[in-house]
């Protein structure tokens, strides 16, 4: 059978089975598995073989599965997840927020940027914008509509928050597209740094513009303030901030490799909470079964993108790809357009992960073979996978938004809310274009 | 979309086959890899404590970490299958019918089948050459493959195990017309 042929109909076969809602996993690993058997047991031109495909294929796929997972570098996902599980339910994500509105409290529109600011806290501690939108929803969406923001507001500007989660370090789609483009996992984390904080003040302008159009929507925040609260909430952030450091001034400084940073930042989060008594013996096993729960579920599907990637890898698609770019005489600049659109429309139905294992295998060929920056080029497709969170019909953190506020919650208000923001997004995105400059600037002077 | 699988949000119900071994096997699983999670932070802090302090770090601490990831990673995946916890695209079939989503479940888990099966097959022959041959890693201990292989093995196993048992209780679904729920309770 031509192999080519094979990885296109492997492709459109993943895509199929995808939308009759078969898991994510089991697409793109079953395709693997019944492709590379083919491609074995059937060469191209040859006689069908079946049992020279079986094993050639069986051992291949489990060599190639058991010494990725068995790896020191994967190690992170884990002890990130641990860490903001523990973080979490230690109370040292929200401590942020609790800061930020006690020191906002009059600025107009306070709460909301609170709640901005918050997740940005929360995203500096955890790798999952889904995550943060959970958790921050739950808090900051009722506060803000108990103090009569209005519903939009009050629900948007927590779900676009949580976008930060993946671009601001530590980001567990950082992590799985410098171990499947092989790039460097620190600079990656570093290269967010500063995108993260330009989205964080783009959703702040986009607040404060809002607000001050139609005051009605945020009316102004009368909680009686005793003195000194300002300086205890401050105070109160300190583990936050020192856990952040820990991994940011860790990795930059070149103290500890980005995985020992996740171990000790796992470690000093639980100690922190055991020392401050915010960390109970119940909350600790919790944090750690859902640390497994999740990490195995997350690796369900990279270990079938594993052995997907190692298929189409035989079957030279990705090649015939760029033969077929550089055939067209097309500009880098309209092949970044396409796959930016590319990631955006998958966005809109896929699972962030999902698409990023699924659609690495043909786009980062076509970066590297243009001469970018892989850098570069992750922190935009982060970037792209966040907006897919946000933009509808699927728009996960808007959904996550809706489960956690309750019935009263209307998803047409949340998305209504959302398309101010996606203005932002837009000029924030094509900032990043245009100035890969902002995502190299702090890698490129790493130690 | 996708499953959001939050601590307080899993799926409820019975499911009909769900033999109390398998059920206990797959919390034992969890708690396995939760032990492995907590081993594996105190690995490499270790490590980094040792090198910091003391100029030596944890002997084949890659190999060890290496390890319990395959042993944390693995164990979990019979638990989140039961649950139903894999992440799909639920948004082009929210419009069909109940009989309609049991025949997508069916087709789900024969789809996993294709995959989790060979794999299985695999890993247990991977797991028997590396018993066989004596295989072990380069390092100060030299310590045996088989331990991390067993573990892979048997994550593999388990999911199948489940996934059958799944496709059995959904044909039965298909059969009594959806009347048999399903995800545990």
């Amino acid at each position: 059978m031509d192999p080519f042929l094979l990885g296109i109909r492997g492709f459109a076969s993943v895509v199929i089975l995808l939308a009759l809602r078969v898991p994510i996993a089991f697409c793109l690993g079953s395709v693997a598995v019944a492709c590379t058997f083919l491609f074995y047991a059937w060469p191209h031109g040859g006689e069908f073989n079946g049992p020279a495909g079986w094993r050639s294929a069986t051992t291949i796929l489990t060599s190639n599965s058991y010494d990725f997972v068995h790896s020191f570098e994967l190690t992170m996902v884990p002890l990130f997840i641990l860490l903001s599980q523990v973080a979490y339910h230690a109370g040292i994500t929200t401590d942020i927020y609790n800061s930020a509105r006690v020191w906002l409290a009059r600025v107009p529109g306070g709460l909301a940027i609170a709640s901005i600011l918050g997740c940005g806290g929360f995203s500096a501690i955890t790798g999952s914008s889904v995550a943060c939108a959970a958790a921050m929803g739950r808090i900051c969406t009722p506060e803000m509509l108990k103090a009569g923001y209005g519903q939009r507001l009050a629900t948007s500007s927590v779900a676009v928050g949580g976008t930060l989660g993946s671009l601001i370090p530590p980001s567990v789609p950082f992590i799985l597209y410098g171990i499947f483009t092989e790039t460097s996992i620190s600079k990656l984390f570093l290269a967010g740094i500063l995108p993260g904080i330009i989205s964080l003040v783009g959703y702040i302008v986009v607040v404060f513009i809002w607000v001050k159009i139609n005051p009605n929507e945020a009316p102004a925040f009368t909680e009686e303030k005793r003195p000194g609260d300002r300086r205890r909430a401050a105070m109160r952030a300190w583990p936050a901030v020192l856990l952040f450091l820990i991994i940011v001034v860790g990795i930059y400084g070149g103290v500890f490799t980005t995985t020992e940073a996740a171990g000790i930042s796992a470690v000093t989060a639980v100690l922190l909470g055991v020392v401050l008594r915010r960390l109970s013996f119940a909350s600790f096993i919790l944090s750690l079964r859902e640390t497994a729960y999740q990490t195995a579920m997350i690796f369900m599907i990279v270990f079938g993108a594993k052995i997907f990637v190692s298929f189409i890898s035989l079957t030279g698609v990705s090649p015939w790809l760029i033969a077929e770019v550089q055939a067209a005489n097309a500009s880098d600049w309209i092949v970044i357009a396409i796959l930016c659109l590319m990631f955006l429309v998958l966005g809109m139905f896929l699972d962030p992960i999902g698409i990023l294992l699924l659609t690495l295998p043909v786009s980062i060929p076509l970066v590297e073979n243009m001469g970018l920056n892989l850098i570069w080029f992750g922190v935009i497709v982060v970037k792209l996978l966040e907006i897919g969170l946000i933009t509808p019909p699927v728009g996960l953190n808007a959904f996550i938004i809706k489960a956690v506020g309750g019935k009263d919650i209307q998803i047409h208000s949340i998305f209504a809310g959302i398309s101010r923001f996606l203005i932002a997004e837009v000029v924030i995105l094509v900032i990043l274009l245009l100035f890969p400059i902002l995502s190299l600037m702090i890698p490129n002077t790493m130690y | 979309m996708g499953q959001l699988n939050l601590p307080d949000e899993r799926s409820q119900g019975h499911r009909e086959i769900d033999p109390a071994f398998l059920v206990w096997l797959e919390n034992v699983g969890v708690v396995v890899s939760c032990i492995a999670i907590v081993i594996l932070a105190a690995v490499i802090t270790s490590s980094v404590m040792g090198r910091a302090f003391f100029g030596s770090m944890i002997p084949d601490d890659l190999v060890i970490s290496g390890e319990l990831m395959v042993t944390l990673v693995a164990l979990p995946w019979a638990y989140i299958t039961a649950e139903r916890g894999h992440i799909s695209v639920e948004l082009f079939t929210n419009w069909v019918s109940e009989r309609g989503r049991i025949k997508l479940d069916i087709l789900a888990a024969v789809v996993g089948l294709a995959m989790i099966g060979p794999l299985t097959w695999a890993t247990g022959i991977a797991l028997w050459q590396a018993i066989d041959y004596g295989s072990y890693f380069d390092g100060e201990f030299y310590l045996p493959e088989w331990p991390g292989r067993s573990m892979f093995f048997l994550g593999f196993l388990m999911m199948l195990i489940r996934l059958i048992l799944i496709l059995v209780t959904d044909i039965t679904r298909l059969i009594y017309h959806g009347k048999i729920e399903k995800g545990r309770r």
